[in-house]
């Protein structure tokens, strides 16, 4: 990695925090003078959860490139601001005062200077003080004397680090001269591109407007022929009459005859002015179209982004992690000079984090372990770029660590009930590899907030297939991983297939079509109720889509016997989905379903065709599981009531009593029955009268904490087995080992606390 | 007729007294709701105009499967996805059929926005806020959570505000959505 190219990069960087931090700035002290002045109502909560959010983003901004000063002290502000939320905290002009002091001193910072006034540490231990009589002396920010010079020094060197973070020179990015370009917000160039993007729907409209016209010209030319069949007809008949009244009538001529020849004239005039139409719409409509994806691919051209921004974050993460886990690693980046679209850069921030996380979690062996082994004491991770044909590029993340233990994976996939014995049995090692994918697969035997809950690689692989792509996995036990993501470089065009299903209409996303079938319904073999179908050699599953959703499948009386079917494929999984008839394969403008339907089982969002009909694009993940659970086999998405049918009863433990209401009220929406008790010694006491099928504890806790409790727990021969999960608001190391060390079976940082993941992990445990 | 000026001057007095008020106390937004009023299955609702974006006759309505009953689907509202909710399956009412009298009430504040399905329109109207009551003893329930006040002549006045800001219309299923870093 160039360490030049890099530098460039960081300044790029600087440019954006600086732009983006001084908006921050802005709003939070605005905010601040907004709320002195009104009085204490509705309103006011608006104001401060709004200069909340914005000291919370520039927290978030400052720490991703590496300013740790100012994310400390936004740090202190975050936790101000959430105590004047909390209206314990009135704003007197003397906290005004000194929150203000405080952001002229971060604007500074931000401006590249690198000490602050001497007293500023003073003040903001001074707000600490106001919302916190007893301040923690062990962090930091509270040391008033503290030197101030660059980054807390204690926080560099504790472990070898490949992240060249600290040679940031914020002074340098100040004078530099950016000829010939305009700095533009990403969010205003996106909202462009989503312009343009709309702009597709022109092409759809007048594709459809095509169409309609031909199906005109088809009409009229149906009306053309019979007319003219009609009026050697009529004429003849005309002149039957004629005959009779040809004495009367001496003029014969200019009468109907003509009428009726003009008719077919014009008839026939109209019928050519309707073809030239038609022709000229299907040339207007090609030049659209051609304009329109010339458009589409300079704009999104605009928004392509060098993967050395991504490089910079991984590395960096990858520095802290390394520290966390007390495990020497190094990051390396290969291709950063190849460009992606943002958007797909964007999609793959969450599943890259998570790859690095498992690589520093559970692939790289503890220093102590690679020392015997004859490695190189500091693990080793390469994440590489690499350019394939046809848009696609190539992520790779690669380490030198311990492997994937097949033998565990397989054993994690019986206990989640992916696999039987049996079944498990049967396969080879890339097949059992692909089960890494899977939901609920993990080989971790602890779960932290860190790995374990077998969700990782799940997300991974969906969130790339998403966008069009393939994952791919090989490892060798004992010298490493490689992972590899194959992604379209622009975000293509979605297109999708259109399918009936009952009397409603989907749209199934091309990219996860295998095949459209069509075979008579004694092909369709019974298993244990679970019915497949053979595809590519091999049996499948196959459930009929309007079963899966639900909705009433209404056969028609023609295809009886005949069944028409989509093998549809996620994460190596192949299924069979049952049909009434496939529509067409078309391109599809995809539409969220709006805020109030923030995400829907099955439905990934809306496609609007070009009639303006709204049609539901289909989740082929989130289908996989639902058919699963519809075939009867296990189901790990349904917590509660298990197989047997009985409810599972869980202790809550928690002092807080918002928290505890909280939890209470989460766990018996999911369908458990739930307890509660105040603190340890409350739990155990209960825990001796009735029978609980799980523990979610709290750990800071009176009288008796979570890891007292969990000892406690453990150590008592009639619960020895009981799963323990605890929640807490501290991510620390230690306390991760104490946790392990007292036998607890799962770890939940608080702050990372939604409810999926505390409902995933007790599913699990259950 | 000293008597009849009499009677004559004190109704005088009086109109002056009536004329001379302050129109805010009269007429004015102060202490009124504008509202919109509309039917729902055979009882009559008002929500406050100031959450209501528009109110949108839909063409085609979008049933989604795997969505709560009360989604009665997506529709297309000017080239965006607007969903749909029916109240009445939270007021216990008949849920009728569709029909082209069909509205959708567009409600709007912040990111927040969807329609509430209508059964039919009456239009606006101003209520004056001290004429409100308290919740009737027959409203029970979810009702009663979302409810501003009941008119003298029975007109439920509902609560966009907390109809918009309820967590629990917002449909999020459980998938599997990545851990976001703190």
């Amino acid at each position: 990695m160039a360490q030049a190219n890099d530098n460039a990069v960081l300044k790029s960087i600087m440019v954006t925090f600086k732009a983006e931090a001084e908006e921050h700035l802005l709003a939070i002290s605005e905010g601040l003078t907004e709320l002195r002045r009104m009085p204490p109502s509705g309103a006011r909560a608006e104001v401060v959860e709004r200069i909340y959010r914005d000291t919370h983003s520039l927290k978030g901004a400052a720490r991703s490139v590496g300013l740790e000063m100012i994310e400390a002290i936004c740090q202190t502000l975050e936790d101000v601001f959430a105590a004047v939320k909390n209206t314990e905290l009135p704003v007197s002009d003397g906290l005004s005062a000194a929150v203000q002091t405080v952001l002229e001193e971060v604007r500074r910072l931000v401006e590249g200077r690198k000490t602050m006034a001497a007293n500023t540490w003073e003040i903001v231990a001074a707000l600490k003080a106001a919302i916190d009589p007893q301040p923690e002396t062990a962090t930091p920010i509270s040391e008033p004397d503290a030197p101030v010079s660059g980054p807390p020094s204690s926080q560099t060197g504790a472990a070898p680090s490949a992240a060249a973070v600290e040679a940031a020179e914020p002074d340098e990015t100040s004078h530099e001269p950016l000829a010939d370009t305009v700095r533009v917000p990403v969010a205003r160039l996106e909202a462009l591109l989503r312009l343009v993007e709309e702009l597709l729907r022109i092409e759809l409209m007048s594709t459809q407007r095509s169409a309609e016209t031909a199906t005109l010209l088809e009409m009229h030319g149906a009306w053309t022929k019979r007319w003219n069949g009609l009026v050697p007809a009529i004429v003849s008949s005309g002149r039957d009459l004629d005959t009779t009244s040809a004495e009367v009538k001496p003029e014969p001529a200019s009468g109907p005859e003509e009428c009726l020849a003009d008719a077919g004239r014009e008839l026939s005039a109209f019928h050519s002015a309707l073809k030239g139409f038609s022709t000229r719409l299907d040339v207007d409509r090609r030049w659209t179209s051609s304009i329109l994806d010339h458009l589409l691919a300079s704009a999104k051209e605009v928004l392509m982004l060098q993967f050395s921004v991504m490089g910079q974050m991984l590395t960096r993460m990858a520095a802290e992690l390394s520290r966390a886990e007390c495990k020497p690693v190094a990051l390396t980046v290969h291709g950063t000079h190849i460009k992606i679209e943002k958007r797909v850069l964007d999609e793959m921030n969450d599943p890259l984090i998570h790859l690095i996380r498992n690589c520093v979690g559970h692939g790289i062996e503890p220093a102590e372990v690679r020392r015997r082994l004859g490695k190189p004491e500091c693990g080793a991770i390469k994440v590489s770029l690499s350019q394939k044909d046809g848009n696609k590029v190539e992520i790779c993340v690669e380490d030198d660590g311990a492997g994937i233990d097949c033998a565990r994976v397989k054993a994690s996939a019986i206990k989640s009930g992916l696999l039987d014995a049996a079944e498990a049995g049967n396969l080879d090692d890339g097949e059992i590899l692909s089960l890494i994918f899977r939901s609920g697969v993990s080989t971790s035997q602890i779960i932290t907030s860190l790995s374990g809950r077998g969700l990782g690689l799940a997300i991974v692989s969906e969130k790339v297939e998403k966008l069009g792509g393939r994952v791919r996995v090989d490892s060798t036990p004992g010298q490493g991983t490689r992972i590899r993501l194959l992604l379209p470089a622009t975000l293509a065009t979605f297109r999708g297939t259109l399918v009936r299903a009952g009397d409603r209409s989907f749209v199934m996303p091309t990219d996860s079509v295998a095949k459209a079938i069509r075979f008579s319904a004694d092909q369709i073999h019974s298993v244990e109720s679970r019915e497949t179908i053979a595809f590519a050699g091999r049996a499948i599953s196959f459930v009929k889509l309007a079963d899966v959703l639900g909705i009433p499948d209404r056969q028609t009386g023609e295809n009886k016997g005949q069944v028409t079917a989509l093998v549809v494929h996620s994460a190596g999984r192949y299924i069979g989905l049952g049909i009434s008839e496939v529509l067409g394969e078309q391109e599809i403008l995809v539409r969220s379903l709006g805020p109030q339907l923030a995400s829907v089982t099955n439905i990934s969002g809306a496609a609007m065709l070009g009639s303006g009909a709204l049609v539901p694009i289909l989740n082929v993940a989130d289908l996989m599981r639902s058919a699963s659970a519809f075939c009867g086999a296990p189901r790990p998405a349904d917590p509660a009531p298990d197989a047997s049918g009985e409810v599972k009863s869980l202790l809550v433990v928690e002092d807080s009593v918002t928290s505890r209401v909280l939890l209470k009220s989460i766990l018996q929406a999911a369908g458990y029955e739930v307890t509660t008790a105040v603190d340890g010694m409350d739990a155990f006491t209960t825990m001796r009268t009735t029978r609980f099928d799980l523990v979610v504890s709290d750990v800071e806790m009176p009288r008796m904490n979570g890891f007292e409790l969990t000892t406690r727990i453990r150590q008592d021969a009639a619960f020895k087995e009981m799963p323990v999960v605890l929640v807490t608001a501290r991510e620390s190391r230690e306390d991760k080992e104490r946790g392990i060390e007292c036998g607890a079976n799962a770890y939940i940082v608080k702050s990372s606390f939604d409810q999926t993941n505390l409902l995933s992990v007790i599913e699990g445990l259950l | 007729m000293n008597t009849a000026s009499h009677t004559d001057q004190s109704i005088l007095d009086a109109r002056a007294r009536e004329l001379a008020r302050p129109i805010s106390r009269r007429t004015s937004a102060e202490g009124q709701l504008a509202v919109v009023e509309f039917q729902l299955a055979h009882e009559c609702y008002a929500i406050e105009s100031r959450f209501v974006a528009e109110v949108f006759p839909f063409g085609d309505i979008t049933p989604l499967p795997s969505t709560p009953a009360f989604v009665v689907g997506i529709v297309n509202f000017r080239g965006r996805v607007l969903s749909v909710i029916d109240l009445k399956f939270f007021f216990q009412l008949p849920m009728k059929g569709l029909n082209d009298r069909n509205r959708a009430i567009v409600l709007r504040s912040g990111n927040m926005e969807f329609g509430v399905l209508v059964d039919a329109m009456h239009g606006t109207r101003r209520i004056a806020q001290e004429t409100l009551q308290e919740a009737l003893p027959t409203l029970s329930g979810i009702r009663e959570k979302y409810l501003k006040g009941v008119t003298p002549d029975g007109v439920v006045v509902l609560d966009g505000g907390k109809l918009l800001a309820d967590d629990a219309l917002v449909v999020r299923d459980r998938t599997n959505k990545g851990e976001r870093e703190p």
